[in-house]
């Protein structure tokens, strides 16, 4: 049984058997569970402020952590703009779920360049020291929840460290949950392009994580946890 | 830590990362939980805007979920005023049972925007009386019977409510505009008013309109419009707002709406238009739109649109037509505003005009120009197009262009010329329209030209023609030209 999503074209699965593989521990597929959430479109579009606040749910923390890879901490501004765009022309938006998330994040990434280029300037990716992404704890570990957050934040910067073009094409695949195809439409690359960027940011991630993996650890067990902020402790 | 190497990711497993795909061990442990956590579920802290971005979708989408027929057909803020005005027109037809208002609005019942009586062109009236008295029972049957009255109370009720003073038609807009508005309209009485628009945000607008008070639309969400609305609510606007309106939207809006209107429409709303609107208007718009937009002309309204631009308009319109479009606007003119548009034009844009054209458009315009039109485009053109366009034109127009010019301007045009368009021009001739050419010519300008010539190309000249010249021009002739000559 593989850890897939809801977007899946396998259609003859049972949704009820796709949601308990994605409940299983052994399930740590990396994307977004990414609900379906196309009739929500549809009324929004008809004017329902209630579906329209179920796509900014679930859609927002993906295009937010997208922007932090593009716009570093002026994230939530653009992408309060980007949603302001969206609110005005939905009316003239046609697709599913899938082309909203895709039609979302093109928003958000015009915004995001329009903020860049008012600024005069390609935001500076944070940095975030790799050892603390060396020891993320494992999703099923009790203890991991209260770090989620961190945890969360931390990777999308390790993410937004990488060149431009290969961390946008990670976080769309990823996080706003886009295939190679949908993202190449945000991006205004071919498929084959995203792909290829996507292939090389996991490999230079895996590559880094395993280098701070093998580095002598300093730390004792136990303190090799995040700070509020992400910071490391020291 | 690392249970797989780096090296073993190969593209496929990547993929399947990346696609959400993975099975447990795809990747390296550690990227695998650093994907995990960059889209693990939201929190709520990302969803901090959550209240400001529904706000903003509601501003944008005044519809009741509930009224999902018209949702569905109608969405933008603009669509539901001018909605709430058809109704309102409609109503006001049938308050006063006039004919001339129900005859002025008739128009707007037959579009998709009145929801009485949908894609049907029945006048105003037999829709709200029951054609179809099911789609009709929530706008025209349900109108209140004093809606301005009701209105007015309305209005007069928000004052006391604590806004503004509501006499006056300033006064009586403030009430409408004020926040206290939706309050007052929860009020019982008010229910007939509010079902009438179907929904409060669009009763301000309908009692603007029962008053008359001048509102003007909102340009946002115009091009979203359904091309009929679009055509009679535009067509019904005074001149000044909608030169407000078009001037105030940008290219691309512009482009789409001024193309989404049907031929009659677009020809009615650009002929309403203030010289300096449309001026503005069309050299807004950008090439494709405008190509689409004066070919979609009937030519009569063409002729009416090109010939209300002032000069620099016209120039700016003119040059920046792609060349398939100018031709099919230029040949689609009358005689008369073809003229007037081609002797409007300042000299660099007539040049730039008539060496765009391909040689059929060019052939065609110069041939149905009158002889003064024709006059004038070759007296004033540079000399550089004027070799174009006298070396352009096929055989049979250049004979009808040059042997229609006065003899001054023969002259003119021809001593104009740079030698090698001179000789093509006079070779191309045929000789009996060259003959004529040569005798009307003045018989210094005729020397003069032929001087010029080179004797290659004297001859090519028919000797009929040359032995026709006379004798004092025959004598400047070289001695190998002479020779060749019956004369001798």
């Amino acid at each position: 049984m593989m850890c897939r999503m809801d977007r899946s074209v396998d259609t003859s699965v049972p949704v009820a058997d796709d949601d308990a593989a994605r409940r299983s521990p052994q399930c740590q597929s990396p994307q977004a569970s990414v609900p379906d959430l196309t009739s929500a479109v549809a009324e929004a579009q008809r004017g329902d402020p209630d579906a329209f606040r179920a796509l900014y749910r679930d859609t927002q923390p993906r295009l937010l952590r997208y922007l932090r890879a593009l716009v570093g901490d002026d994230a939530e501004d653009v992408a309060s703009e980007a949603w302001l765009q969206v609110a005005r022309d939905l009316h003239g938006f046609r697709g599913d779920y899938d082309g909203f998330r895709g039609w979302v994040a093109t928003i958000g990434r015009h915004r995001g360049l329009d903020h860049l280029r008012r600024a005069g300037r390609r935001a500076p990716a944070t940095p975030v020291p790799v050892e603390e992404l060396a020891d993320l704890t494992a999703p099923d570990d009790t203890a991991a929840s209260a770090l989620d957050a961190i945890a969360t934040d931390a990777a999308v910067r390790l993410i937004a460290t990488l060149p431009a073009d290969q961390a946008e094409a990670v976080l769309l695949r990823v996080v706003v949950g886009l295939d190679a195809e949908a993202a190449g439409q945000v991006l205004g690359k071919r498929a084959g392009a995203v792909r290829t960027a996507a292939y090389r940011g996991l490999r230079t991630l895996a590559r880094r994580l395993e280098q701070a993996g093998e580095q002598p650890q300093s730390r004792a067990p136990g303190t090799g946890t995040l700070r509020p902020g992400g910071r490391l402790r020291e | 830590m690392s249970t797989n190497h780096s090296r073993s990711i190969n593209r496929k497993a990547a993929e399947q990362l990346l696609d959400g795909s993975a099975g447990p061990g795809a990747g390296p442990d550690q990227l695998t939980r650093v994907l995990a956590a960059a889209a693990a579920p939201g929190r709520e802290s990302e969803r901090a805007g959550e209240q400001m971005a529904v706000a903003a979708f509601q501003t944008h989408h005044l519809a009741p979920a509930t009224t999902s027929r018209r949702g569905k057909m109608i969405k933008s803020p603009l669509a539901q005023l001018l909605t709430a005005k058809v109704i309102a027109a409609s109503l006001a037809a049938l308050a006063t049972g006039g004919v001339a208002l129900a005859a002025s609005t008739g128009a707007f019942t037959g579009s998709g925007s009145a929801p009485a009586s949908p894609g049907a062109s029945q006048p105003a009236g037999s829709a709200a009386t029951g054609a179809q008295p099911g789609a009709s029972a929530s706008s025209a049957d349900g109108a209140p019977a004093d809606a301005p009255g009701l209105c007015r109370s309305l209005a007069s009720q928000v004052e006391s409510a604590g806004a503004g003073t509501a006499g006056d038609p300033a006064g009586l807009e403030q009430a409408l505009a004020s926040p206290t508005l939706t309050t007052v309209l929860s009020g019982s009485q008010f229910s007939s008013l509010t079902s009438t628009v179907q929904g409060s945000m669009n009763v301000p607008d309908y009692c603007a309109l029962l008053l008359d008070l001048p509102t003007l639309p909102q340009p946002d969400g115009l091009a979203q419009l359904p091309a009929s609305v679009l055509s009679t609510t535009l067509t019904q606007l005074p001149a000044g707002d909608l030169s407000s309106v078009l001037t105030s939207l940008p290219a691309s809006g512009l482009a789409q709406v001024l193309t989404a209107l049907p031929a009659s429409g677009l020809s009615q709303v650009l002929t309403a238009l203030p010289a300096p609107g449309l001026s503005q208007v069309l050299t807004t718009l950008p090439a494709p739109g405008l190509s689409s937009v004066l070919t979609s002309l009937p030519a009569s309204g063409l002729s009416q649109v090109l010939t209300t631009l002032p000069a620099s308009g016209l120039s700016g319109v003119l040059t920046t037509l792609p060349a398939s479009g100018l031709s099919q606007v230029l040949t689609a003119l009358p005689a008369p505003g073809l003229s007037q548009v081609l002797t409007a034009l300042p000299a660099p844009g007539l040049s730039q005009v008539m060496t765009r054209l391909p040689a059929s458009g060019l052939s065609q315009v110069m041939t149905r120009l009158p002889a003064s039109g024709q006059s004038h485009v070759l007296t004033t053109l540079p000399a550089s197009g004027l070799s174009h366009v006298l070396t352009t034109l096929p055989a049979p127009g250049l004979s009808q262009v040059l042997t229609a010019l006065p003899s001054s301007k023969l002259s003119q045009v021809l001593t104009a010329l740079p030698t090698p368009a001179l000789s093509q021009v006079l070779t191309t001739l045929p000789s009996a329209a060259l003959s004529q050419v040569l005798t009307i010519l003045p018989s210094a300008a005729l020397s003069q030209i032929l001087a010029g010539l080179p004797a290659s190309t004297l001859s090519q000249l028919p000797s009929s023609v040359l032995s026709q010249l006379p004798s004092s021009v025959l004598s400047q002739l070289p001695s190998s030209v002479l020779s060749q000559l019956p004369l001798g």
